[in-house]
């Protein structure tokens, strides 16, 4: 399982970039993805830059935990490039690949879910698909929990959750129904939950059209002078390539 | 108010799904140790949610929401952005197929295939932007397309069997009766 | 005066289904408090959907009569505009949370309201306090207890405040002090002015069962039949010594000392939290423990029947669910246990469209064809039943227990413990605080039976 389980996103209180609009994190994201395309020297500054908002902001360690859960894969690549090709172009890719696997880390591990939500109403999605999403999240806790009860409710029947089988060319047609044994109930019970919350939220008035969100996001100074700040490096970097 | 494309019951079954998707790749894994066979439940569940809400766009849906919520809970080796292309891939594999061909379990264990395919395909492409020479990309990721093919088809195919039992056992019957 | 709510042979033709559920027929006025009771399976919740106007905007099928809310018919009147007016509190608190933090919980209902953000604020406050959640506004509704989630549900609906609220079986999955709690809010919302329908099985004991209005939803009453001849087991006895549990961090279970004896029935009662479940699982082989729990009769022989049989349901018939995975069940064992559950009518089934309790009775059938089984643990068997449900439960149970099975019920139902059970155990923040001989329960001003589920 991933770690803390998946009741809550690992978000990083403490940072500053708590305090940032989620649609300035987005951009922020979008525009270091971006920047996986540049040529080295422009690239080494975009990613020196990212850097440092990064540990600025507190979000270092996460970034690196990331990084560091890709390793072999970094290891393999940097190791074929550099005997394949050149040094130099090992540098290249592996920064790259490490800007590209670390980009959305401003976003998920300073933002919960429910701000991304607001986010989204903001940038135009439909409240309909933006509360489904926020429905997404907060059913993870209750699938895994219901997962776990049908795991136990089946072995208490005789239907074991992993085969004693371990190789795949000793799976066989029972395995199939063991699968189907447990994901059936699954999909009854994930079928049960969605009609329960659409009930749930009819009887509140859901799809009234004169809906008015209690919060709203506005962008503030900070907001904008980093959005002004991201533009420039990358109009830049990419000016200079 | 006019009619939506997805109802808020459908919407939200392609929300609590999503989840499921998540929760069934971390938790209902194959003890085997090929890549791509994560998608004979993943392609599975995306073939039975796009039987269930039988319309076009239904398993991007989920493939979007799942990928979104892999990338908040951490899954994945690559990142939130690879995660959530990945996710999302493989759901409108899955729409492409079932939008196209007649439905049956053929459709259902090709869009499995396609499905699980496009999920490699999300990594290629990314590698081949960020400069990965195309021959590394060969040689790396054939071994890796013939495993998806192989658990994509298994998937969609299992996904079938799960959508015909789930017909026997009145499940379509409880759906007919809610908007 | 026009009523509040209104309902003229009111009914429902779901699709696929035989017969039409209802007509109904009732008339609502502000302040007032209707009791509607019937048997399980007989269109109570139907009713309460019409009436809440989900049905027909949320389901399919064949509506005629008429239901109006303030003289507007529910069938040509948007859902949200009618959801403003009647409220509906479900049976199940957990599956009616759908936000975040307890403030936005709130927040939901009055977003889709559209008033201003000022009169939003002001609600809100005025909800947060007068519902007790000024100091939880910013958990997780789902870190909350069961009663605590329900009064947050409450308290939800209640900010729109409707002139209506309906109550669909909100307090059979509360304990006694939780459903008090509730009973309370609701008194206090009546006494604004506030009408409510409480379809429900029985009523809260404070008051409500006086002012009622009664109404019974009739529907032929099911003949009793007698029991299959059941198998009789050897005499057994069930021994725990210093049984313990720890959930994550926290000791759920501790110093449970027990001598059990098969061919009795036996009730575990205690609040939400005491730690009941637990107690099942651990007995039944589920639950990692300390201590010791020895079965004198040689390996574990007790099973438990699961409170949401969803969690096994997976085959196309009930006679295959019956006998998935015990291939090798003498035919006599399958018909006595399909006949005990009562299910010998719809052994061809798909087990999906049964109802709740006929689900519940299969979970029960699954378990008995069980080899060696000698012992049952059932969690809350009555919760969502109706009397004669309850009480074919109990004979159930007894009549299991006359054939030597040692019968663990885990229940908030104290009236049903005094009836059909033998003794009780009361569990209290994990530990047992009482166990004693059932009179104890039978007694109406006796302290154990006031402090059963508490």
């Amino acid at each position: 399982m991933p770690r803390d389980g998946m009741r809550r996103p690992l978000v990083v209180q403490d940072s500053f970039l708590r305090q940032i609009d989620p649609r300035t994190k987005i951009a922020l994201a979008v525009a270091t993805s971006a920047a996986a395309g540049l040529p080295l020297p422009s690239l080494a500054l975009v990613a020196a830059c990212f850097v440092g908002l990064l540990v600025v902001a507190d979000v270092a360690r996460p970034a690196a935990a990331q990084l560091w859960r890709g390793r072999l894969w970094f290891a393999v690549l940097f190791l074929l490039d550099w005997v394949f090709v050149s040094l130099a172009f090992a540098a290249l890719i592996t920064l790259r690949l490490a800007l590209l696997t670390s980009s959305c880390i401003l976003i998920f591990a300073t933002t919960t879910p429910d701000e991304l939500r607001l986010a989204g109403e903001r940038l135009g999605l439909p409240p309909r698909l933006a509360f489904a999403f926020a429905t997404a999240f907060g059913s993870l806790g209750l699938m895994e929990r219901e997962w776990r009860g049908i795991l136990e409710a089946q072995q208490a029947r005789g239907i074991e959750s992993a085969p004693a089988r371990t190789h795949w060319w000793e799976l066989r047609g029972a395995d199939l129904t063991r699968v189907a044994a447990l994901v059936m109930p699954a999909i009854v019970l994930a079928t049960q939950h969605a009609w329960a919350i659409s009930e749930a939220a009819a009887a509140r008035g859901f799809e009234s059209p004169e809906r008015r969100a209690y919060r709203v996001l506005r962008l503030r100074p900070v907001d904008h002078a980093l959005l002004a700040a991201t533009a420039l490096l990358l109009g830049t970097s990419f000016l200079l390539r | 108010m006019g009619r939506t494309y997805f109802s808020t019951f459908e919407l939200l079954l392609l929300a609590v799904f999503a989840a499921l998707v998540v929760v069934g790749n971390v938790a209902l894994r194959l003890p085997v140790k090929l890549p791509g066979h994560s998608g004979v439940v993943w392609m599975a569940l995306l073939v039975i949610v796009r039987g269930m809400v039988p319309k076009l766009g239904a398993a991007s849906c989920v493939g979007v929401f799942s990928g979104l919520l892999a990338a908040f809970v951490g899954v994945g080796d690559k990142g939130g952005l690879d995660t959530l292309l990945s996710y999302t891939a493989a759901g409108a594999g899955v729409d492409l197929i079932s939008g196209l061909l007649p439905s049956g379990a053929l459709t259902c264990a090709v869009a499995g295939l396609v499905g699980n395919l496009a999920k490699l395909g999300v990594k290629v492409l990314l590698e081949l932007w960020i400069g990965i020479p195309t021959g590394f990309l060969v040689v790396g990721r054939t071994y890796p397309a013939l495993t998806h093919t192989v658990f994509g088809l298994a998937g969609g195919y299992l996904g079938a069997l799960v959508l015909a039992a789930l017909r026997r056992a009145g499940f379509f019957a409880y759906l007919a009766a809610r908007r | 005066m026009t009523p509040l709510l209104e309902a003229s042979q009111a009914a429902f033709h779901y699709p696929g289904r035989e017969h039409a559920v209802g007509p109904f027929s009732l008339s609502v006025h502000g302040g007032e408090l209707h009791h509607i009771r019937g048997p399980s399976g007989c269109g109570k919740s139907t009713f309460a959907r019409m009436l809440a106007g989900l049905i027909p905007h949320l389901y399919h099928g064949t509506f005629s009569g008429a239901v109006q809310v303030d003289g507007q018919r529910t069938v040509d009147t948007p859902l949200w505009q009618l959801s403003g007016r009647v409220g509906l509190v479900g049976q199940n608190p957990a599956a009616q949370l759908l936000a975040a933090t307890v403030r936005d919980e709130v927040l939901f209902g009055l977003e889709n309201l559209g008033v201003s953000r000022a009169e939003m604020q002001t609600r809100l406050d005025a909800t947060l306090d007068a519902f007790g959640l000024r100091s939880m506004a910013d958990r997780d509704p789902h870190t909350l207890s069961g009663g605590e989630q329900q009064r947050l549900v409450l308290a939800s609906i209640a900010a729109r405040r409707p002139q209506v609220i309906i109550l669909d079986e909100a307090f059979s999955m509360l304990d006694t002090r939780a459903a008090a709690d509730i009973a309370d809010h609701l008194q206090r919302l009546r006494r604004e002015g506030t009408a409510l329908l409480a379809f429900e099985h029985r009523l809260p004991q404070n008051g409500w069962r006086e002012d009622a209005r009664p109404h019974v939803l009739a529907r032929a009453p099911l003949a009793e039949v007698s029991l299959p001849e059941w198998r009789r087991v050897a005499p057994w006895r069930l021994r725990v010594r210093n049984l313990a549990v720890t959930l994550g961090r926290r000791r759920v279970l501790e110093d449970i000392d027990l001598t059990l004896a098969g061919g009795r029935v036996v009730a575990l009662l205690g609040a939400n939290g005491a730690g009941k479940t637990t107690l099942l699982r651990a007995l039944a082989g589920l639950q990692p423990f300390d201590g010791d729990i020895h079965d004198d009769s040689g390996g574990r022989h007790l099973g438990l029947c699961f409170q949401n049989p969803d969690q096994q349901i997976f085959n196309p018939t009930v006679r295959q669910e019956i006998l998935f995975g015990n291939g090798g069940i003498d035919a006599d064992l399958y018909g006595s246990a399909l006949e005990l559950s009562g299910l010998a009518p719809y052994e061809y089934t798909p087990p999906l469209l049964l109802s709740e309790g006929e689900k519940k009775r299969l979970a029960l059938a699954i378990l008995l064809t069980r080899p060696g089984l000698r012992g049952l643990c059932l969690d809350e068997p009555t919760l969502g039943q109706d009397d004669q449900h309850r009480r074919r439960i109990g004979r159930v149970v007894r009549h299991l227990a006359a054939a030597g099975y040692l019968c663990l019920v885990a229940t908030h139902d104290v009236e049903w413990a005094a009836e059909w059970c033998d003794e009780f155990i009361r569990l209290h923040n994990g530990r047992i605080a009482a166990h004693r001989n059932a009179t104890a329960l039978r007694q109406p001003e006796d302290e154990e039976r006031c402090h059963a589920t508490v």
